[in-house]
């Protein structure tokens, strides 16, 4: 299937689903990319940051929205905020740190003064040079239309019109939840640490985003030389999802995994999903070679209790899950993909712990994360590579009139009344990014929410 | 400040141009892709550190690297995890350095900050330089801070190592290379 | 922070745009350009901005911006 130019092609015609073939254009396209940034990324729920990355008044961390800086606050009455990064005098970031704590954001070019609230309290010769007729209230911190705090989460969205965040998330809402709950089962449990590690890759975003927590596939070739810690007993150091053999030939050791979907939202969950209830799958000795005692002996306690508290669900917010249409949550790392151009992502890690856990088991398990995930990891550097090349070799004038197929598992997807969304066996692994490409010409052809929630077509 | 005897200037002139000659030696190991003999100038316990540079308000520079173990760093590893990575770049399957970037360490500005029994501390500025595949470039400019420590046999070796790099967002989309 | 501290003691009177306001502790009095004496409620340490109220008084704190600050008096 060779088309003759992106001009001649509407958007839906770029994107054949039933078929499996996508036009490489959607991720090589500078317009389409420009399109993106209105249509998806200035409607869409966005991840923002952890209620624990500011436990204190006057705290903030700066965080992103697309291509967008903003700021986390939480103010001085405790409440969290999400502001624009933007004086509203000339437009000049009114945060140039990181995080930290603060009684005001000032503004460094003419002095412009915001409370932690957002509010415009600080306008220097406002009597003298703008005779006291300045509206102040109006010229505040721009902030998001919607923020949500989901079990210590944060959420926000430029669009008002969009739907809540637990409706946005749709059957998903609770596994997704229970990923911020600590590794027992504990509400609310986990502990979002800083600094963020923030890096660039020359790939368009959505060849990371759209193949994490569904791409089985490519573990057996872009990790196979994670071989060697396994062989050579440093399996510690390499995501145990990632080894060559076993999750595609015989599904994982307790039968059959499943990677799981919303056609209709594009939100999914990927790894440790078994046809067994968790009660049913027994805890994996993973730290004993390496760490003390006390760690494995923590987790084993932590696997049980969960087991316990979820008993008989599938579906229990361990493993990976995909919120459209940016960010993975996993155990061990969420990963963020933040459009920078076209050719270009910005990608964060944020490493997740439990808030309770002892110092021993946070650091073992702060160290292991380390080393295999992110730029310096031994994991993921492959991937950044392949993604790197997959784009400059697919932006030629020849090679974007190709088509990438998603054909694995097409038309094999079915229900089950166990989980949600719909369901394939993971070797089966691109059903999950057919239905984030599903979404996204949704989002790119919706003229506004309406059109986008709830739904109102099937494709 | 007591000023030297000349047997004292001699001997840690001697010191310094032996330190700088082990880091010299070191970076041409790397250079030159001979990580298992790199590997053998790393001490059983080592501690290797890349911390992540923090952007932070004047007078709380004291937060702006991150800590080992209980912050986010960009390297926190042992000899274990070190034996690991120079083993997977031995596999010729480790795409990001497959086909090998070129690598070049530059080491200079070394000072021996202080020497006790058989231990050295030393600091150095270093500029490494990757280039890959047709026209891919990495620069990665910082400070290294080291102790090293002399094995009676076998010679220096690398105890601890701290490499402050001159980044925030890492503009190089990975760095799974040896510093 | 510098809330509880002791103010300075400068050894003389220091004027407008000399004065380093993100280090000035709570307390401290200032003489504005109006001609008010004011003291220091909370210092935000932005360099730029004060809380103060008239010195000796309880009324609400406002801000002031460093331009408007004439003298730094001796304490």
């Amino acid at each position: 299937m060779v088309l003759k130019s992106s001009s001649e092609r509407s958007l839906s015609a770029l994107v054949n689903l039933d078929q499996g073939f996508v036009s490489r254009e959607l991720y090589v396209n500078p317009d389409i990319y420009q399109q993106e940034l209105e249509q998806i990324y200035a409607r869409a729920w966005l991840f923002v940051g952890h209620e624990s990355m500011v436990p204190n008044p006057g705290d903030f961390v700066q965080s992103r929205m697309g291509e967008e800086s903003v700021l986390l606050v939480r103010d001085h009455k405790r409440k969290l905020h999400v502001f624009l990064n933007t004086c509203r005098h000339r437009g000049n970031k009114v945060c140039r740190y990181d995080d930290g704590n603060t009684r005001l954001f000032t503004c460094s070019f003419h002095g412009w003064s915001y409370d932690s609230d957002g509010k415009l309290v600080g306008v220097p010769h406002y009597k003298t040079a703008f005779h006291e007729e300045l509206d102040k209230s109006a010229l505040g911190l721009h902030e998001v239309a919607q923020m949500c705090d989901l079990n210590g989460s944060i959420w926000a969205t430029w669009d008002r019109n969009a739907p809540s965040f637990e409706d946005y998330l749709g059957e998903f809402e609770p596994s997704i939840r229970h990923c911020f709950d600590a590794t027992d089962g504990t509400e609310n449990g986990a502990q979002l640490l800083l600094p963020i590690q923030k890096f660039r890759i020359p790939t368009n975003w959505k060849f990371a985003a759209f193949s994490f927590d569904g791409d089985a596939l490519h573990g057996t070739t872009t990790h196979r030389s994670l071989g060697v810690f396994i062989t050579e007993g440093l399996s510690v150091m390499a995501d145990e999802n990632s080894r060559p053999e076993p999750v595609v030939e015989r599904g994982g050791p307790f039968g059959r995994t499943l990677e799981l979907s919303s056609r209709e939202l594009g939100h999914g969950n990927h790894q440790s999903l078994y046809e067994r209830p968790i009660d049913q799958i027994p805890y994996v000795p993973s730290w004993e070679k390496h760490e003390p005692p006390e760690v494995e002996e923590y987790y084993r306690r932590s696997w049980e209790k969960r087991g316990k508290k979820f008993a008989g669900q599938y579906l229990h917010g361990r493993g990976g899950a995909h919120v459209f249409p940016n960010i993975n949550v996993q155990d061990d790392r969420h990963l963020l993909w933040h459009p920078h151009g076209v050719g270009m992502t910005e990608s964060w890690r944020i490493f997740p712990l439990d808030k309770d856990a002892p110092e021993i088991v946070r650091e073992a398990t702060l160290r292991y994360a380390l080393r295999s995930c992110g730029p310096s990891g031994v994991t993921e550097s492959d991937d950044m590579e392949n993604w790197n090349y997959a784009m400059e070799a697919s932006s030629g004038t020849i090679a974007r009139r190709l088509d990438y197929p998603f054909q694995s598992g097409l038309g094999h997807a079915y229900a089950d009344e166990r989980v949600p969304g719909i369901a394939v066996n993971q070797l089966s692994a691109e059903e999950n990014q057919r239905s984030r490409l599903r979404r996204w010409v949704q989002f790119m052809e919706a003229g506004s929410w309406d059109e986008l929630y709830p739904k109102k077509r099937e494709r | 400040m007591a000023i030297d005897t000349r047997e004292q200037a001699i001997d840690r002139l001697l010191l310094a141009r032996e330190i700088e000659e082990f880091l010299y030696n070191e970076a041409e190991l790397l250079d030159e892709r001979r990580y298992s003999d790199w590997i053998e100038l790393v001490a059983d316990d080592v501690h290797y550190h890349m911390p992540i540079r923090r952007n932070v308000k004047f007078g709380e520079w004291d937060r702006e690297n991150s800590r080992a173990g209980t912050e986010v760093s960009w390297f926190d590893e042992d000899k274990l995890s070190l034996v690991g990575r120079v083993r997977q770049l031995e596999t010729g399957l480790h795409w990001c350095e497959e086909p090998a970037s070129r690598v070049r360490h530059i080491v200079s500005n070394v000072q021996v900050v202080h020497a006790a029994g058989d231990e050295v501390q030393a600091r150095c500025r270093f500029v490494v330089y990757k280039n890959r595949v047709q026209d891919h470039e990495d620069l990665f400019i910082g400070k290294r801070e080291d102790l090293l420590r002399r094995d009676p046999i076998t010679g220096w070796k690398i105890a601890k190592r701290t490499i402050i790099l001159d980044q925030n967002v890492l503009l190089a989309k990975d760095m799974n290379i040896l510093f | 922070m510098t809330q509880g501290s002791e103010p300075p003691k400068p050894a003389r009177r220091t004027r407008g745009a000399e004065i380093m306001l993100q280090t000035l502790p709570v307390g401290t009095r200032l003489i504005l350009r109006d001609g008010t004496q004011v003291e220091i409620v909370e210092n935000p340490q932005d360099g730029q901005w004060l809380f103060v109220r008239p010195a000796g008084s309880d009324q609400d704190p406002e801000l002031v911006f460093a331009a408007d600050v004439a003298e730094l008096p001796e304490q």
